[in-house]
């Protein structure tokens, strides 16, 4: 296929509904361009069904088993499996045809419409074309080189959500047992913020809210998040909120289609009629400004509470289950409402009406994504919407509580599963006594520190199990030089992207089985498990074919990996894992708690769920109590004459894959060079609608970052803030901008200037 | 009248006759027309009940759990209704288990003469039932000893907090 130019946009109205029949047959359109009838009926048939396999697209979690409807997916987890199932396939003649250099000029739309990976490939020293390897040269390869670095803690193994539970446990077994805890996953890219606060404040860093508290909760917040697109099956179940009476306030820089009104197709109301109004109350806040409305939020309680005492906050609960409050109400009087209008754009009128309706409200959700993980101060704002919970006491009772929305499916499960920088020490000395060795001590490298690992020489050798580092990450150019400095670059991946085409000096393509291909081992057929956003553990089990006979498996690739580098050295039994993926799942039911009799438990239809002590009215923090904490007032700082720039995802996008050029709800076809801007703006900074500009990011390190030719496009967006495509603009962020405490890249709150643009064409570029 | 009450002495002591009432997966075995309930949460419950040839489902929330005295509940859909069980301790070995329906909140086809005549013979005869059903065992199938106030859980002392990864989830 040609590479989509792009260069034609076509902009429409904003959509003020999602789904109903048009995201039907967009999902059949792109999923019959991708496979055949029947692929397409198996795969959608199986997807999210107990027998079925779980949805790689995003973390939301499956109804009750029997109350899951035949078709359990949305318009864009039908996309997602079905660019899987491609007929479509890379063999070796594809990699004599394009040279690295070339593939390197395509865009990642091109590159993934390429189909699946079928064959393991290594670029040797020296050459600019991959060539076809057999898999035992491949990974003895990947072992010498592990093997020749002065320190273990020279190699960086990564990990993207897609991984199951048993590979996740796997290569984290294998990195340990190797020496390392370079263990970077993308959740340092998304959720970190949100685990570190929730540690922080109730003693565990997941959410503690499940489907059935969303159904029933009386008012729902979502917050920096845009169901619609990024986990449309959210829809469903805040429709089941609205239809039990509950209430539903959303606070976005961008009033996006979801968020307003939602037709469920699988219900004739939403097929033929207006659907269901989603939002009660729509707070268009500024980028940024949630932390000043959260805050403004807690004082208008205490206020309430001194016009009426006893009659706003659970005082038993604050009393007896929590402790800082005082500390928190103190510092909370002190807040200007001149400095959260600036922070919010909001009136003070627009958040008392706000106040009401909380107080009208017994119990309360607030949901949140990456709207607020990703600024620099994400680790205080999801402190004060505890601080904000706590009040009233909605933690720990039913149908209340913190729900971060976590977007790769098995992110929350592979963190489970051990895969992370730091682990505790009882995580550690649990399985270094299962194993019988002595896991590392220090802490490795995350994502960002991986990356100026990689920059400074410090690491030499970047493992990726599943996703798309060099697209995923900040900083593109700095992120793709430090790839480039690496003596060797290796990626288990299903289909190409951009990431195979930045190499280090040797570089090795691994192709995997996807979630939805049957998983052959000499022990017979396996299924993985994976957790989902509310902490439900379920086993997955592919039902297609394979793309190709010479695919292995995650967990088979891994283990033959580990075999070929550590040979004895450890007790682990790697044959074994690849034969028998139970054998890892009895290993994982004696290392991380919670999963005892794993094996048993995860075959029942919708599996297990890992309770939270927090429902239990355990706070495992030091204290035993919940935390009230004390946040400074932060705003994003910008310059006259910026913008605040937000990253996002299109509509027809999955993580840092577009499957089109389109965005259909923001009324964007046909081109994602695009900058979304309130027109006042356009007109205070003396552009016009449609103009071409290029985006310069501003920081205090002196390098210009500049992504260009972007067509300007005048759009409801907060005053003061605009909206583009990652990864497009992922070149603007700075690899040293990050999130306190969590080392977060801030990608949703870059400063950047607009510049007129010499370019006419928005043509597709991988990074400027 | 949209109250249905029914109290039942049973030869057990207090503790083996409330600590039965926690065991909500039971109650299909002395409850007519409760096909299934799950208890995916300590302060939700899932009912499935049949009447002829219709099957409800809803969820339940238990607002007030304290051992060996009370439990309370409302439902969070349709069918609406409240309800409470009281132990009274009447011996070392007998105890007076009182069940209390409230159905004001019941739609009009529930509050119908033939449906609450219907809702009140299974309310007796399980009640009855479950008499039979303990005193047969002469023992509770198991038991929870935590407390709910108000919704919020307070744990079984003898059994602690469950073991869970607690680590910060990115």
């Amino acid at each position: 296929m040609d590479d989509p130019g792009g260069d034609k946009p076509h902009i429409t109205p904003p959509k003020t509904w999602t789904t109903g029949v048009p995201a039907v047959a967009h999902a059949m359109e792109y999923s019959l361009e991708q496979t055949s009838p029947r692929r397409t009926a198996l795969t959608l048939l199986n997807i999210n069904q107990t027998e079925g396999f779980d949805c790689p697209g995003c973390a939301w979690p499956d109804p009750a088993p029997g109350h899951r409807k035949r078709n359990e997916y949305c318009e864009n987890g039908a996309k997602h499996i079905n660019d899987e199932a491609t007929s479509r396939r890379i063999t070796p003649t594809f990699f004599e045809q394009y040279s690295i250099s070339e593939l390197a000029g395509k865009s990642d739309q091109w590159l993934n419409q390429q189909g699946r990976l079928t064959e393991p490939m290594v670029k040797h020293v020296g050459s600019d074309h991959y060539e076809p390897v057999t898999w035992n040269e491949a990974l003895g390869l990947l072992a010498e080189e592990l093997r020749r670095l002065d320190s273990p803690d020279e190699a960086i193994f990564y990990t993207s959500g897609r991984a199951s539970n048993e590979a996740a446990f796997v290569l984290q077994l294998f990195a340990r047992a190797f020496g390392t805890n370079n263990l970077p996953d993308c959740s340092n890219m998304c959720h970190e913020s949100s685990g570190a606060a929730l540690k922080e404040t109730l003693g565990v860093g997941k959410g503690d809210v499940s489907l059935r508290d969303i159904h029933h909760s009386d008012l729902v917040f979502l917050v920096g998040q845009n169901p619609g697109s990024n986990h449309p099956r959210m829809l469903t179940a805040l429709e089941q909120t609205k239809r039990n009476g509950g209430r539903i306030v959303a606070v976005n820089p961008l009033p996006e289609a979801g968020l307003i009104r939602f037709k469920y197709p699988q219900k004739a109301r939403g097929l033929i009629g207006r659907g269901t109004r989603i939002a009660d109350q729509f707070l268009h806040i500024r980028v940024g400004g949630d932390l000043a409305l959260f805050q403004a939020l807690n004082l208008l309680l205490l206020e309430a509470e001194d016009a009426r005492p006893g009659t706003v906050l659970d005082h038993e609960f604050i009393e007896n289950q929590t402790s800082g409050f005082t500390e928190f109400a103190a510092h909370i009087r002190q807040l200007s409402w001149k400095d959260v209008h600036t922070a919010t754009g909001l009136t003070r009128a627009e958040i008392e009406k706000l106040r009401d309706v909380v107080l009208g409200s017994e119990r309360i959700i607030v949901c949140w994504a990456m709207g607020l993980t990703q600024h620099k101060h994400a680790v205080p704002t999801i402190r004060e919407i505890v601080n904000f919970l706590l009040l009233r006491g909605n933690i720990g009772t039913p149908r209340a509580g913190a729900c971060p929305v976590r977007g790769h499916s098995n992110v929350q499960g592979d963190r489970t599963m051990g895969i992370w920088e730091k682990m505790p020490r009882e995580f550690m000395d649990a399985l270094g006594r299962e194993f019988s060795f002595t896991p590392p001590a220090e802490h490795g490298w995350d994502t960002v520190d991986s990356i100026r690992a990689m920059l400074d020489g410090r690491a030499k050798i970047f493992l990726g199990l599943a996703g798309n580092f060099v697209r995923a990450t900040p900083d593109s150019r700095i992120t793709e030089s430090a790839m480039r400095r690496c003596r060797l670059t290796a990626h288990i991946s299903t289909k190409l992207n951009r990431s195979h085409t930045v190499c280090g000096e040797i570089a090795l393509i691994l192709p995997t089985l996807g979630r939805s291909e049957k998983d052959r081992q000499a022990g017979g057929e396996q299924f993985v498990t994976v957790e989902d956003s509310m902490s439900q553990v379920h086993a997955s089990h592919g039902r297609l074919e394979p793309a190709s006979r010479m695919l292995l498996s995650e967990v088979a690739i891994l283990s033959q990996l580990a075999r070929h580098t550590l040979g004895d050295k450890v007790d682990v039994p790697w044959d074994g894992f690849e034969t028998d993926y139970h054998l890892i799942r009895q290993r994982i039911a004696r290392v991380v708690p919670g999963f005892e009799n794993f094996n048993e438990r995860v075959v029942r239809p919708g599996g297990f769920g890992l309770p939270n002590p927090v429902n239990e009215g355990v706070f495992p923090t030091p204290s035993g109590k919940a935390l009230f904490t004390t946040n400074e007032f932060q705003m994003p700082q910008v310059p006259d004459g910026h913008l605040l720039l937000q990253t996002m995802r299109s509509h027809d996008q999955w993580n840092t894959i577009p499957y089109t050029l389109d965005d259909r709800y923001r009324g964007i076809h046909g081109s994602r060079r695009i900058v979304l801007v309130n027109p006042a703006d356009i007109r205070a900074l003396g552009l016009t609608d449609g103009a071409q500009v290029d985006l310069i990011g501003v920081w205090h390190d002196g390098v210009e970052r500049r992504a260009d030719g972007f067509r300007l496009v005048s759009y409801p967006t907060a005053r003061g803030c605009a909206a583009a495509y990652y990864p497009e603009t992922n070149v603007l962020v700075p690899l040293d901008s990050v999130a306190e405490i969590s080392n977060t890249p801030t990608s949703k709150g870059v400063v950047i200037r607009l510049e007129p643009s010499p370019l006419q064409a928005a043509a597709p570029r991988a990074s400027a | 009248m949209t109250i249905i009450e029914k109290s039942v002495d049973v030869d057990v002591p207090v503790r083996t006759a409330y600590n039965q009432w926690t065991q909500f997966e039971s109650f299909p075995r002395f409850l007519e027309g409760v096909e299934r309930i799950d208890h995916p949460e300590r302060t939700l419950t899932h009912w499935v009940t049949r009447v002829g040839a219709v099957t409800h489902e809803f969820d339940a929330e238990i607002v007030e759990q304290r051992p060996d005295e009370r439990l309370a509940w409302r439902t969070l859909t349709e069918p609406r209704h409240e309800g409470t069980v009281t132990f009274q301790s009447l011996g070392p070995v007998r105890t007076r288990v009182s069940l209390r329906l409230d159905l004001t909140a019941c739609g009009v086809v529930e509050k119908t003469g033939s449906a609450l005549h219907l809702a009140r013979r299974r309310v007796h005869r399980g009640m009855e039932s479950f008499k039979e059903f303990i005193e047969g065992h002469g023992r509770e199938t198991g038991c929870w000893r935590g407390e709910i106030r108000s919704g919020r859980v307070r744990p079984d002392p003898a059994q602690g907090s469950p073991p869970v990864p607690t680590w910060p989830t990115g």
